[in-house]
């Protein structure tokens, strides 16, 4: 055996082993040599330029204990009242603890287009030709190397999700991902695979059951990855929504590529966790490939968000717009960190970056690292970061109105929020991201 | 407008580019231990808590690691065995223009600095080497008490005001090459300005080096007192060698209730230079510090003026051009540490990059919790003249408290087609109309240096420009 940079105890080992027996033969050594690899690779450290002002505490997914798939044989009760709200939609997935809970359609949308949406478990055994190559390419990580190894290692569960050429889809399809309230790591694992001329939408919820209920105790470490891929020419459209339980943590690691005139817009909200990390890694590697990339948290408590981007342009004529809004209340952090990479190729590239932190209270934190690297001359990039707090003369305004100062406060935050949740093309979406956040608001006074 | 017609550009810096045999009385040779401190020590005559002071440093320079995990990997390529530590033409200042040496009149001679030019200059300081050859003051500035000296001088006759803040702006450890610094400085300006004194024309230093593998380690600390104002300026030349010559500085401010201090600096080293300088003042109540800084030379800068907003209604500014030319690294940026309330700072950062120069901002703003109403402005602009130009922004913004605001903004272009076109459309010459656009570019910044420091920045950008069009 090689030297081991830190000791894998015995038990890690052999969960390790238990899980490698549970998967598909075809994937066990794929997953055998990332575990190799993530045993191999350093702890991310404080001196680590990509984890800069993070608190690298608690950031052990592995000592949660790995939790394995397993049959729930009652249907868990989950509360979907608030998802009611959410229509339109075509096919939706639900999970319990990674193991799928059932699939339903709502659309009446032919079959034979050839759209594969499944579970990965399913897909694994399914289309493995389609999956392994996917896990064979390198993913470029922004300091979560360990941890993405550590999911290629242990990922069981997920969504694959397959459009073929020229289909266009009207209707997102919809995942959801609940966990219970114990003490475990998960790996949900999301494929977009969008091929030329498609059109797609997909949402996908981060959810924690019962979660008004206080009784249980222990709390997940969610660790998700997302492949979105856009062929040319290709309109994908992507949202996902994290509004796990207060004590429990999050990784998610997103990396999209942008192929010849694609659009890709993803969002993600992020409303729950005491500590999540998001990378955001984007690659428009074709040219007249079009992204943007929004981001908007409401922190709260001692939340800590901690939010990594790369606009990486290799391609000429490329456009991308990063927008990472962030509500800040009580004693909590936000860290934003991005980058806007121009390669000497991607001449003509139209790059821009904003960072912008509401501070509503004078102990909550904002740091905000935004980053070129410029290295073609014929660019129009630009980044800007502001954090402030709310305009005395708006808030003025609506006290003169007779508006309670709670409720003038959020609704100017909610005004700071819009700006994002009107770019979402489905209006029963934005309904709900609304409800959501107002739930968290309801939560407690923070106003 | 094709690429492969842009031609290499080259500064002119044939003005700098020669050099005068001199012969070094005292010279502690190459490489850096306890023995080149106390051969210094022993020379200046330095007292023994300043040879302490000297040892500290050294060991704490061990220790600490170069930034690379950050920085360029080229500081990796600076030898420390082979610099020379320490060279003096003599253990005594010079008073007069007759006492300074035949060879050393003949350098300032060839860089043009006239003797005329010491009639309105307040005091002219001009460096050479390590030890100040050269020092007179105006007598009005010292009937007024203000004290122009050099850091052997300063601390051993005024030890009790310069000691109080000497390496308290920047301490030893603040950074590998403060800590450097710290242990072999010789050379530089310790300047107390007395309460409610306002200085009116600025102070001056010609600095050069002069001795090939030969690091000059000025130190640089101005006091203004409560209400007194001063405007120091600090230019640069050096002639060029074949190996690479290190240039670390440190210059501390110290700003006291309601003074004002300007600190200007030219820096034209040779493209053989690593200059690795650590620039911060210190503000109280009231009080203003203002860093213009223009980065031209050398082979890698690595320098970030910085400002503790320590009183009420401090206020910082940072104000900087950099021109990274063919094969140069300007890594430049700023720092303001708010630590009082309604204090307020203001960043503006213009680049151009050349050829395949490459030029970085990096940026500090804090603002911690207990503080309110603090601002800040940071603008870092970035202007690409060449396909193989590059340009990078690291700023780093940390706020937390009541009413503060901060807002950053940064941008990258190159000058448009159409713009150029415009003006040729008009009768310039595609080379004229470059320079005019970049010229127009830092023109509101230019506008902030002395005139004849804008008028020669001005000067040295047309002829970077000249038939650059990419």
């Amino acid at each position: 055996m090689t030297t081991l940079l830190e000791n894998i105890p015995l038990s890690e080992q052999k969960a390790f082993r238990q899980h490698l027996n549970s998967v598909p033969l075809t994937f066990q050594t794929i997953k055998e040599r990332a575990w190799e690899r993530y045993k191999k690779t350093p702890r991310p450290s404080r001196k680590d330029e990509l984890w800069r002002y993070s608190n690298l505490s608690g950031y052990h997914p592995e000592s949660n204990g790995i939790s394995f798939l397993e049959n729930h044989k009652t249907v868990f009760d989950f509360n979907t009242k608030r998802f009611k709200c959410l229509k339109n939609y075509s096919d939706e997935i639900i999970f319990f603890d990674g193991a799928n809970l059932s699939q339903s359609t709502h659309s009446e949308e032919p079959k034979e287009t050839g759209v594969i949406f499944m579970s990965i478990a399913e897909a694994m055994e399914k289309h493995p030709d389609r999956l392994i190559p996917l896990l064979k390419k390198s993913i470029p990580d922004l300091g979560s190397k360990k941890f993405s190894a550590l999911h290629q290692a242990y990922f069981q569960n997920g969504i694959y999700f397959h459009v073929p050429p020229g289909i266009s889809l009207e209707k997102p399809l919809v995942a959801y991902h609940w966990f219970s309230r114990t003490n475990c790591t998960q790996f949900p694992f999301t494929i977009i695979d969008i091929s030329e001329n498609a059109k797609a939408q997909f949402i996908d919820f981060y959810l924690t059951a019962d979660y008004d209920d206080n009784r249980s105790e222990g709390s997940p470490f969610v660790m998700n990855k997302t492949l979105i891929y856009a062929g040319a020419g290709s309109r994908v459209s992507t949202y996902s929504v994290q509004s796990l339980s207060p004590k429990s943590q999050y990784i998610q690691l997103v990396n999209s590529e942008a192929e010849r005139d694609s659009h890709l817009q993803s969002t993600s909200v992020h409303l729950g966790t005491a500590k999540a990390r998001q990378e955001n890694h984007i690659a428009l590697k074709g040219s007249g490939a079009q992204v943007h990339s929004f981001s908007l948290t409401v922190a709260t408590g001692k939340q800590e968000f901690d939010q990594r981007t790369f606009q990486s342009h290799q391609a000429e004529h490329t456009y991308s717009n990063l927008l990472y809004k962030n509500a800040l209340f009580e004693n909590a952090k936000t860290i934003f960190s991005g980058l806007i990479h121009v390669k000497p190729q991607g001449q003509h590239t139209d790059a821009y970056q904003t960072n912008r932190n509401l501070l509503l209270n004078p102990e909550a934190e904002a740091i905000s690292m935004p980053g070129l690297e410029i290295g073609a001359n014929e660019v129009k990039c630009s980044h800007g970061a502001t954090t402030g707090q709310i305009d005395e003369s708006e808030l003025f305004y609506m006290l003169a109105r007779g508006i309670p100062p709670a409720k003038a406060k959020e609704l100017l935050v909610f005004g700071f929020f819009e700006e994002i949740i009107s770019k979402i093309e489905d209006p029963s979406l934005q309904e709900l991201l609304r409800i959501l956040i107002l739930e968290k608001f309801s939560n407690k006074s923070y106003l | 407008m094709s690429d492969n017609q842009t031609p290499d550009l080259e500064i002119d810096r044939s003005k700098g580019d020669f050099h005068v045999e001199t012969e070094y009385e005292f010279d502690a040779g190459m490489g850096l231990s306890e023995d080149t401190i106390d051969y210094m020590v022993d020379v200046k005559g330095e007292e023994s808590w300043l040879r302490n002071f000297r040892k500290k440093a050294l060991r704490i320079f061990e220790k600490k690691e170069l930034p690379t995990r950050w920085a360029t990997q080229d500081l990796k390529n600076i030898n420390f065995d082979e610099i020379r530590y320490y060279l003096s033409k003599g253990k005594k200042t010079a008073r007069t223009w007759d006492d300074v040496p035949d060879e050393v009149k003949e350098t300032f001679e060839r860089l043009g600095i006239p003797e005329q030019e010491r009639k309105y200059l307040a005091g002219v300081e001009a460096q050479f080497d390590s030890e100040a050859a050269y020092s007179r003051m105006k007598d009005d500035l010292s009937n007024h008490g203000v004290i122009f000296v050099g850091p052997t001088e300063g601390l051993k006759e005024h030890r009790d005001l310069f000691q109080k803040y000497f390496g308290k702006v920047i301490p030893i450890s603040d950074n590998k090459f403060s800590a450097l610094n710290s242990a072999v400085f010789s050379g530089g300006s310790f300047i107390y300005v007395p309460k409610g004194v306002k200085v009116k024309q600025p102070l001056q230093a010609y600095f050069r080096i002069n001795a090939e593998n030969f690091g000059q380690f000025e130190r640089t600390l101005i006091i203004a007192d409560e209400g007194a104002e001063l405007t120091y300026m600090e230019g640069c030349t050096a002639p060029k060698f074949e190996t690479a010559t290190l240039h670390s500085a440190v210059v501390e401010l110290v700003a006291l209730k309601g003074a004002k201090i300007q600190y200007i600096t030219v820096q034209n080293w040779s493209n053989n230079v690593f200059n690795l300088v650590t620039k911060r003042g210190l503000a109280e109540e009231d009080a203003e510090v203002r860093w213009i800084d223009c980065n031209i030379g050398s082979r890698l800068t690595m320098k970030y003026p910085g400002v503790i907003l320590k009183g009420e209604r401090a206020r910082g500014e940072v104000l900087s051009i950099a021109l990274a030319s063919k094969g140069q690294n300007q890594d430049t940026g700023a720092k303001m540490i708010h630590a009082a309330n309604n204090t307020t700072s203001n960043i503006i950062a213009k680049s151009i990059s050349v050829a395949d120069g490459q030029s970085s901002y990096r940026g500090l703003v804090h603002m911690p919790k207990n503080l309110k109403n603090c601002k800040n402005n940071t603008e870092c602009d970035a202007l690409l003249i060449n396909p193989e130009s590059r340009t990078d922004t690291y700023p780093a913004i940390n706020v937390q408290g009541e009413n503060n605001f901060v807002q950053h903004e940064a941008s990258v272009s190159k000058v448009s087609a159409e713009q150029i076109f415009y003006m040729q459309q008009r009768g310039l010459s595609e080379g004229e109309a470059m320079s005019l656009s970049v010229n127009g570019f830092i023109n509101d910044l230019a506008n902030e240096f002395p005139m004849e420091y804008s008028v020669e920045l001005k000067r040295l950008i047309d002829l970077e420009m000249e038939g650059s069009v990419g």
